[in-house]
């Protein structure tokens, strides 16, 4: 083989990429149960992220201007923190108990962030 | 009734990305940019691969190119500081700061839960292919580099105890948390902020985004896309709109961070299988999660897993945005619907 040629090292690419997919699809019963598992620490947003709400919570509410998003300021409701702020390490116990904020609601309102590839 | 109050809004650069504050008390905004500022240059000196002063990199000077050993920096290996694999190279044990060991426990359990598809080993792959430096730094284009298709070492080879926060690594072995730790620093900083502040906190780093605090009425709104703009901007490609009440919000993407190395264009998200770019099926992954880092590592494996990822989220019940090459938009987990 010569390693040199760069149609013989696309080959070998691909090659090894589609061994490699193998891989995952014939250990993806361990890395589903491995997940599972770690669901407790994996902090899933549980039941209520099948409630997201498909109607919006904030429509109606968009202000033209991305830092003009208005708020009460007084609202608490699924305010919780959800850093993983430990100082020993410990992060791997994160709260799951934040589940039910985490889930996104759809939005038709101006966004005052983004999130993307960076 | 009262003026609605509007956010406070800042952006910056820092850790090699664009930093977003928003707070829902613009009259702390001063403050939150001040405490945030600092908890970020703290990540920058433990964590940078690109600052040779970082606690990092100097993990890696002491690691040494493979080969024979060298002096431990640590000296003596303390005892629970044994390497998780099996690995029978020679090591070098490191007493790490509270900040870099929370840093790499982060990195080792994304990797645990994704079966090491989201691998802090990737940083001898990354520097082979071209990204060496902070990407800012980094040509467009270059000559080409030998794509050789070799595992990266593992994340078992990693050994660290948390409790004594000493590290335990194969000589040659160097770590990459750039996988980790931007969204693990929003969550902290966004907790901390909050907690100092006693308002709402949104701190995104790139596309990486935490919230904590009461958030804004409505919830935050974050427009999720290929890359990470200005709201204001229209968006490159296929966004949605959603709102978050709390946790965090992460989105990995192979149309950022890309450079071109003779005929190759290459991405910034490695297979640990190969060493190589991840194969591109999705270009662009957004997952909701109860915080930043949990989001990121799912979105960053999915973009591994490929078209699996489908199946993977829904078991694991993350709402999900999958944009495929072709733009086609898949949602799972209850990602809610778009609104046109």
């Amino acid at each position: 083989m010569n390693s040199s040629d760069p149609r013989t090292v696309t080959a070998v690419v691909k090659r090894e990429r589609a061994r490699s997919r193998l891989r995952a699809v014939t250990a993806g019963t361990g890395v589903l149960g491995l997940a599972v598992a770690g669901g407790l620490a994996l902090t899933l947003p549980g039941a209520a992220h099948s409630t997201a709400s498909t109607t919006g919570t904030s429509s109606g509410s968009s202000p033209g201007s991305s830092s003009a998003h208005s708020t009460s300021g007084k609202s608490a409701a699924g305010s919780s923190s959800s850093g993983t702020s430990s100082s020993s390490g410990s992060s791997s116990s994160s709260s799951g108990t934040g589940s039910s904020s985490s889930a996104p609601s759809s939005s038709s309102g101006s966004a005052s962030a983004t999130s993307g590839g960076s | 009734m009262p003026e609605p109050e509007a956010l406070g809004t800042a952006d910056w650069q820092a850790l090699g990305t664009q930093v977003w504050l928003l707070v829902t008390d613009p009259g702390r905004l001063a403050e939150a940019r001040r405490l945030l500022e600092a908890d970020l240059d703290a990540v920058d000196r433990a964590c940078s691969r690109f600052r040779p002063d970082s606690e990092l990199m100097r993990l890696g000077a002491a690691a040494g190119p493979a080969g024979p050993a060298s002096a431990s920096p640590a000296g003596e290996s303390p005892p629970g500081a044994t390497p998780a694999g099996e690995s029978t190279a020679q090591v070098s044990t490191t007493q790490l700061s509270p900040l870099l060991a929370e840093a790499i426990a982060v990195a080792l359990r994304a990797a645990r839960l994704t079966d090491g598809d989201v691998d802090p080993t990737v940083a001898g792959a990354m520097s082979a292919l071209g990204y060496d430096r902070d990407f800012a730094l980094l040509p467009d284009a270059g000559p080409p580099v030998r794509l050789t298709v070799r595992a990266v070492p593992g994340w078992r080879q990693v050994g660290l105890d948390e409790q004594s926060r000493v590290l335990t690594l194969p000589l040659g072995v160097n770590l990459d948390l750039g996988a980790t730790a931007k969204a693990w620093a929003a969550d902290r900083s966004a907790a901390r902020l909050a907690g100092a502040l006693g308002c709402g906190v949104l701190v995104g780093l790139g596309g990486d985004i935490a919230v904590a605090g009461p958030p804004p009425e409505g919830g935050w709104r974050i427009r999720v896309q290929d890359v990470t703009g200005r709201p204001e901007d229209p968006p490159p490609g296929p966004a949605a709109v959603v709102a978050i009440q709390g946790g965090g919000l992460a989105t990995s993407s192979t149309t950022a961070r890309r450079w071109r190395r003779g005929g190759d264009v290459l991405h910034h998200i490695l297979d640990p299988r190969t060493g190589l770019p991840a194969a591109v099926y999705w270009r662009t992954v957004s997952v909701a999660a109860a915080t930043c880092v949990d989001a990121n590592t799912a979105s960053t494996a999915a973009i591994i897993r490929g078209p699996q990822a489908l199946d993977w989220l829904s078991n694991l019940g993350l709402p999900a945005r999958l944009v495929d090459t072709a733009g086609n938009v898949r949602t799972v987990g209850g990602w809610p619907a778009e609104i046109r």
